[in-house]
């Protein structure tokens, strides 16, 4: 399944392009992802918690940077994972294109699902599965947009040195994520602890 | 190491004490555990019926209970509808005198049901009788035997004999 | 179709059991086990921890406080049904039951267990959203109240935490006399429904003074027509109002699925409001 997102930050394209390949910083932005490891250059294995109504699954894999256009500022972020108790798979890649509009930054998001194996079949609705991934990947969007823009507001060195080195604590010293809804807004907090400089 | 308790059920009349696993359901609990094949396993989330016993008297499906959860309760099957002496039960009797059943799978269930329902409900209409088994599926028979069946033992029933 | 292994533990108490939902945080609650026992068997659920609730007697049963009536969790559906006091003052919710499952079902389903598993179809949560029921949730740091309108949190997940535990669900009584109507589509008998609608009138003569109607099935947790409710206040019991009614239902958002299309499920709505209204007009005798 496709979807769709788009979001604006008040932040030049660079700027935004940066946090954007920091994917350590950025993993935390979506609900139930957890990073655990970093296996090379922009290759990375981690969780990503989600629950479907009553059915709590766990899927671990990788993530790695698949396509990188400094001059487009298009990004493919490739992910898969399998769900540790056997009840499938989870296949994603997340194209993230970035537009210079006015001097802020629109991003969009393109982010191409495949589940398979018993995961795939639950609910009756067969639209429920597409509205859950639709509900995570924007507030994903949504997640990432803060970061962005948060990201902006401090001073262009410390930028600099964030993208210099991408640092792995944040993410490594999160607790297991939560995989309750609520637990977004605790992943928000603990974002904008780090970026306004409780490191 | 499996997670087992161990359990005692009083199965048909009779005391039965076995060690289980906590994951087992009380219907394979029933066949495997205590070789009583007559309760059947046929879709194994409730919407089939084909094992439906009784326990402490109410019928409920042995796929969607656990063998520890019948711990210190009783359990009436399809093998403890007849008498000691092998005579059959009416329901039984009037199964076969109706044509209630082909093959037999769902039998059981039906007859456990049944035996429960017109307990409590001894002067049913035919609908109520269909309402009643609406919770158990047949693929051979079309119902109308069972229900003939059913509502000639209801009339016994009524006629106290 | 056999579960996949966990640990079982059996709670006599509900301090026991939310100590046993802190301590372990891969873990299931099994009340009836008429909807979990099917997902453990298929292995769409897979808990470390099963926690079972029926040793746990304080909360099962009906009480009668007067102004309210207050069920226990681990009420079983087959109990709520045939309680007395539950047939004189809330007969909506014998005549719902009829819809739920089967008797055999019934024999072990509870009414915490379907409030907290949540089907979009199911009956029990339509009621309780037409009732304004008042759920209470034990967790570590005590008991809190939830009303229903804030119990589903997204499909299939109520507002409970994970180490919470639902105890009670208090339904306040409507006058004595009032009307009730229930009714349910499904293309089988004992499916799941497309949709539900729980409808509940006082009446001062022939003057409808209170109005609740409860839509289940189009979307993932139940559906107040309030519009249509506050339109019926005022109104005369009769057709008109109740065509009125139904046609409020149209515009409601309904699911998509691969069984019938949200519009169809809107069409459904509003034939099935018109006639549980028209059930709940025919049985209204106006209060005491």
């Amino acid at each position: 399944m496709q979807l769709n997102n788009s979001f604006n930050v008040p932040a030049a394209p660079d700027a935004a392009w940066k946090v954007l390949l920091d994917v350590p910083r950025i993993a935390p932005c979506m609900p139930g992802a957890e990073l655990t490891e970093v296996v090379g250059e922009h290759a990375y294995k981690g969780n990503a918690k989600l629950r479907v109504g009553p059915v709590n699954l766990t899927f671990s894999g990788e993530a790695k940077i698949t396509e990188l256009d400094a001059t487009e500022r298009r990004a493919t972020l490739h992910a898969r994972g399998n769900d540790t108790k056997g009840r499938g798979a989870a296949e994603a890649d997340v194209v993230f294109a970035l537009v210079e509009s006015d001097g802020q930054t629109r991003v969009d998001i393109t982010t191409e699902l495949n589940l398979t194996g018993s995961v795939a079949q639950y609910g009756r609705a067969s639209g429920l599965i597409d509205a859950i991934a639709g509900q995570i990947i924007s507030d994903f969007a949504k997640n990432l947009e803060a970061e962005i823009g948060a990201g902006a507001d401090a001073p262009i060195e410390m930028m600099g040195d964030a993208a210099a080195e991408p640092d792995l604590q944040p993410a490594a010293q999160m607790a297991p994520s939560d995989n309750s809804i609520s637990a977004i807004s605790l992943f928000f907090r603990a974002i904008w602890a780090i970026i306004r400089g409780n490191r | 190491m499996a997670d087992t308790r161990d359990i005692e059920v009083i199965v048909n009349g009779e005391s039965r004490v076995a060690n289980v696993e906590t994951r087992a359901s009380l219907g394979d609990f029933l066949r495997h555990g205590l070789g009583l094949t007559g309760t059947h396993m046929g879709c194994e989330h409730g919407v089939c019926g084909a094992c439906t016993v009784m326990v402490d008297g109410e019928a409920v499906r042995s796929c969607l209970m656990l063998a520890v959860q019948a711990n210190g309760h009783e359990v009436t099957t399809v093998e403890g509808l007849a008498s000691a002496d092998g005579s059959m039960h009416p329901l039984q009797e009037a199964f076969w005198k109706h044509h209630g059943l082909q093959c037999g799978f769902c039998t059981p269930g039906m007859l456990t049901s049944l035996t429960a329902f017109l307990r409590d409900n001894p002067d049913p209409s035919e609908r109520d009788i269909r309402e009643a088994i609406s919770g158990n599926i047949c693929r051979c028979t079309g119902y109308q035997g069972i229900v003939d069946a059913a509502l000639e033992v209801a009339k016994t029933m009524q006629k106290g004999s | 179709m056999k579960p996949a292994p966990f640990i079982y533990h059996d709670p006599a108490t509900p301090e026991e059991a939310v100590a046993l939902l802190s301590q372990h945080e891969d873990a299931k609650v099994l009340a009836g086990g008429q909807s979990l026992m099917p997902m453990l068997n298929m292995r769409f659920v897979v808990p470390d921890h099963v926690i079972d609730l029926n040793g746990v007697a304080e909360i099962s049963g009906v009480i009668d406080t007067g102004n309210t009536l207050e069920i226990g969790a681990m009420t079983r559906q087959c109990d709520l049904m045939r309680d007395p006091g539950v047939n004189a003052k809330t007969p909506i919710i014998p005549e719902a039951l009829n819809w739920v499952g089967h008797f055999q079902t019934r024999n072990r389903g509870t009414v915490g267990g379907s409030l907290c598993h949540l089907d979009p179809s199911a009956e029990l949560p339509c009621l309780m959203s037409a009732y304004d029921a008042v759920l209470t949730a034990h967790g570590p740091d005590g008991a809190r109240d939830i009303p229903f309108a804030e119990w589903p949190l997204a499909y299939m997940i109520p507002t409970l935490g994970p180490d919470e535990l639902l105890t009670k669900i208090t339904v306040p009584y409507w006058a004595a006399g009032h009307g009730y109507g229930f009714v349910e589509y499904a293309r089988r008998h004992g499916d799941f429904a497309l949709i539900a609608v729980a409808a509940l009138l006082e009446t001062d003569g022939d003057t409808i003074r209170r109005a609740s109607i409860s839509i289940g099935g189009a979307d993932v947790s139940p559906v107040r027509l309030t519009a249509a409710e506050t339109a019926l206040v005022g109104a005369s019991l009769g057709a008109d109002a109740f065509k009125a009614a139904g046609e409020m239902a149209r515009g409601i958002e309904a699911m998509s699925d691969a069984y019938v299309s949200s519009a169809y499920r809107q069409r459904l709505a509003a034939t099935l409001v018109e006639r549980a209204l028209i059930k709940a007009g025919e049985c209204a005798t106006g209060s005491a």
